[in-house]
């Protein structure tokens, strides 16, 4: 794909915009103009921000099983609308909810976003090589991205995340890193298979330039737009992921906090508590649908005809 | 014109195939209301075992009470001791039980029982055998018996020359005479725990590995099947001595049932009953409806739930560590969050239903996070990693587990938390974790309304690595506990003071995180009734033994 310079046609009037736009500015004028997409890029910054911020913004202590945190036979409180205390209600156990959410944030924003990091080291440069080299480099590594495409990622994860004895935050993102590069690779080799046959790079090589060098300064930098959509979308299948984990108790371990975790001991409140689940899954929901929204803007903003 | 209407049609015949389907797999109708004769309940963990030598736990006892006999037994729903499937008498100096088996008592598969059948069965508990897949682990409660320790040497085969302990002998056909080294008032109740039901030695020596699938006995049910981890069926074993014309024709038991499924169920008319104790948020949905409220028994029980510390090692060898997590542990608020006030305080080993309770001990060790961390600096803790492991089958151990490791966080140590899979007491050191843990969350009910069963059997050093899980240990302890176990029940008064005394030493002794005191409480169809006249089917309300299923009725509803 390649993003040629784009100039205004003249006007029945007469009167032409002299102004010639970068693609860059144009894709970012596209993508301002999107509502949905700003308001996901919105979401997001609101959730990075949270997530740096939440000690100092929750209004309580997201561990503590406060005394009064529960009713007269301890059970959980319901929401009192007072942002110092218990705001969105307690938990069985007594703890804010408010807090715990704020506190979530932390956990999903670090493994959406490491997780998404540690897959597109392996799967970029996988991809670049496969695509720039060819032959049977290229083949070997297509045959391995086919197997680790086949298996169920959940599955696997789940397996190699049980074996660990004793798990930590990192262990959950490095899990879902190194397991769902797959797809990323492929996506990488299929752009650099076309950035190969562009002009400048096919000159480039005439002249001399080493490969790596080819890679990172003229392949890369023209590929890196469906590699940045790509990216946002898999945030939000890992900010899933993690909360499926957590879910069934297999991801982020005590005392983390984290939104699946808080959904995996609500859930048998549901009959007289529903709350306990509802505020973890809004959260859930708005950081999925924050991130989706956003990967869709930057979609449709670098390649607008590709939907038509 | 012909291809939209086929179109339509198909489209109608697909709805009618899908909506078909979908009453195919609906949810079936409550079994109970189509088969009225059947007790079906669950559990919400597995049952363990049908094999006396591997029993522990109060699960395994129900089924394994209606397949099989003791010698002697409690009168139901009492805890009196009277005649199984032998009468008993005792020597006057308390050293020699004599029991005569009753005439006509034959196992479910038609073998009568012998007096050979009552000394194997008791010589292969006290030491396992070749086919039980462990040792033995209450072997120990019969270590007072002349012989035990000749024959209980350990290992897998038995001593050469051996067959059984010296002191079980039959003098003549149908008896068997036991004689023990010192009295023990309790011995009886020792003989009528699950340990001690009476096998078919046939069978046992038949099956092997695999004898729990066939389990056999003189019970009046016998087992139908068993799917392990699932579901257990019992069907009525006519030619027992205990059968009951009119007794339930199926007795159900799924296993492994989350508890709000197994209250779905019960709503449903599924299930005759919902065991207990009841998970918070069950409670909760009862407190809210009317109807569960007046199918709702609680009762006090002879039980405590606490936090057993590895004393074989490093840092829980140290009494400041020890008595610095009692402080750190605000029981108060389990109290309230996990059982929702409906259980007590416990103040020491013992719960205050058992003579030897000490009343003078009100609160030992009262909230106190400040004197924790100071008790903390002065045992010297550097840091280092603190496995606790609990069991994670229900939402209240998982809770607990939490605001435990958090109370802990909060005076600075620093703990990891491990849920294992396993239950019953001391699935600590069954488990893989063996012996790399620190801290377990355990509990424990009564075998028999006596101090020496919780005294002797969870804290002395004879159970060490058995039901004294961390192994604690200590001498003044230990021999006022032997002691008061050795006299006889005239002289209850002394026996009642030396356990008090005990009690003190193992509470400044921080010996365990003493949390609270069991209570019980389940809910039970209004359709379950008494099989005698005038008598209260209330579950536990026997302290000792579970509901007698063989002794209840099921109307139809």
């Amino acid at each position: 794909m390649s993003l040629p310079v784009e100039v205004p046609p003249p006007t029945p009037s007469g009167f032409a915009d002299e102004k010639i736009r970068t693609p860059f500015q144009t894709a970012v004028r596209r993508f301002l103009h999107n509502k949905l997409a700003v308001f996901g890029l919105v979401l997001v910054i609101i959730m990075v921000v949270i997530a740096i911020i939440a000690p100092s913004v929750a209004p309580m202590s997201p561990y503590t099983s406060y005394p009064d945190g529960t009713t007269m036979q301890g059970l959980p409180l319901p929401p009192t609308w007072h942002w110092h205390h218990f705001f969105l209600g307690t938990d069985s156990s007594g703890r804010d909810e408010m807090s715990m959410l704020l506190f979530g944030t932390q956990v999903s924003m670090e493994v959406g976003f490491m997780a998404t990091a540690i897959t597109l080291v392996i799967g970029v440069i996988i991809g670049l090589i496969s695509g720039y080299v060819g032959g049977w480099l290229d083949n070997v590594l297509m045959r391995i991205t086919d197997v680790v495409l086949a298996f169920p990622l959940f599955l696997f994860v789940i397996l190699l995340r049980s074996v660990v004895s004793h798990p930590t935050v990192a262990t959950v993102y490095e899990v879902i890193g190194i397991l769902g590069w797959a797809g990323i690779a492929r996506i990488t080799r299929g752009q650099t298979l076309s950035a190969r046959k562009l002009e400048y790079v096919e000159s480039a090589r005439a002249v001399g330039v080493r490969t790596p060098k080819i890679l990172a300064k003229h392949i890369f930098p023209n590929i890196m737009g469906p590699i940045v959509v790509y990216a946002t979308l898999l945030i939000a299948s890992n900010i899933l992921l993690e909360s499926a984990l957590s879910f069934l108790s297999i991801g982020v371990p005590d005392p983390t906090v984290s939104w699946g975790k808080m959904i995996n001991l609500g859930l048998s409140w549901y009959q007289t508590d529903p709350l306990l689940i509802v505020w973890p899954g809004i959260a859930i929901a708005l950081a999925t649908l924050g991130f989706n929204l956003l990967g869709d803007g930057l979609s449709d903003a670098l390649n607008p005809r590709a939907g038509e | 014109m012909a291809s939209s209407t086929w179109k339509r049609w198909s489209m109608a015949m697909a709805g009618v195939a899908a909506l078909a389907m979908t009453a195919a797999v609906s949810i079936p109708g409550p079994a109970g209301a189509a088969t009225p004769q059947v007790i079906h309940f669950s559990f919400s963990s597995n049952i363990e075992t049908l094999d006396p030598t591997e029993w522990t736990d109060t699960t395994s006892m129900t089924p394994m009470q209606e397949i099989y006999d003791t010698l002697v037994e409690y009168n139901p729903y009492s805890s009196k001791i009277v005649p199984g499937i032998a009468n008993y008498s005792v020597s006057k100096n308390g050293l020699t039980y004599t029991f005569t088996l009753k005439k006509g008592i034959k196992f479910s598969n038609g073998d009568p029982v012998t007096a050979q059948d009552v000394i194997y069965s008791i010589n292969r508990v006290t030491r396992g055998d070749a086919n039980s897949s462990g040792a033995a682990p209450y072997g120990f409660a019969y270590a007072d018996i002349v012989g035990y320790t000749q024959w209980n040497n350990g290992g897998k085969t038995p001593p050469a020359g051996m067959s059984g302990m010296s002191g079980v002998t039959s003098p003549s056909a149908g008896v068997v005479q036991i004689k023990l080294q010192t009295p023990e008032a309790f011995f009886l109740n020792v003989m009528a725990l699950m340990s001690a039901v009476i096998v078919d030695p046939a069978v046992v020596e038949k099956y092997g590995q695999n004898y729990q699938l066939h389990a056999i006995g003189t019970g009046p049910y016998k087992l139908k099947s068993w799917n392990q981890g699932h579901q257990m069926i019992l069907v009525p074993n006519t030619t027992s001595w205990r059968y009951r014309k009119g007794e339930a024709s199926q007795i159900v038991m799924d296993e492994n049932v989350n508890p709000d499924l197994a209250l779905l169920r019960y709503q449903q008319g599924d299930y005759a009953f919902l065991l207990g104790p009841l998970p918070s948020e069950v409670y909760a949905k009862i407190l809210g409806s009317a109807t569960l409220k007046s199918q709702y028994h609680d009762v006090t029980e002879n039980g405590i739930v606490y936090l057993a510390f590895n004393e074989t090692k490093a840092p829980f060898n140290n009494v400041y560590m020890r008595q610095a997590v009692n402080y750190a542990v605000n029981k108060q608020l389990l109290i309230k969050d996990i059982t929702n006030g409906r259980a007590a305080l416990m103040t020491q080993m013992l719960p205050p239903g058992i003579p030897g309770y000490n009343k003078s001990i009100k609160n030992p060790y009262p909230y106190n996070p400040t004197l924790a961390k100071s008790l903390l600096k002065k045992a010297g803790y550097k840091g280092q990693a603190i496995n606790f492991i609990y069991p994670s089958n229900t939402s209240d151990h998982i809770r607990t587990a939490e605001i435990i490791q958090n109370e802990l966080k909060a005076i600075g140590m620093n703990v990891n938390l491990q849920g294992t899979s396993q239950v019953g007491n001391y699935w600590p050191l069954e488990d893989n974790q063996k012996g790399n843990w620190n801290i377990a969350w355990t509990d424990w009910f009564q075998d028999y309304p006596d101090a020496q069963d919780f005294m002797y059997n969870l804290a002395s050093t004879d159970a060490c690595g058995a039901t004294n899980v961390g192994c604690y240990a200590n001498p003044q302890f230990q021999s006022l506990v032997k002691q008061a176990d050795a006299l006889p029940q005239s002289e209850n008064s002394q026996r009642n003071i030396d356990y008090a005394k005990a009690n003190e030493i193992a509470v400044k002794d921080a010996a365990w995180v003493f949390l609270y005191n069991e209570w019980n409480d389940d809910l039970v169809q209004p359709w379950m009734t008494p099989a005698a006249s005038g008598q209260n089917l209330m579950l536990y309300l026997h302290p000792v033994m579970q509901p007698e299923y063989n002794l209840m009725n099921v109307k139809a509803h």
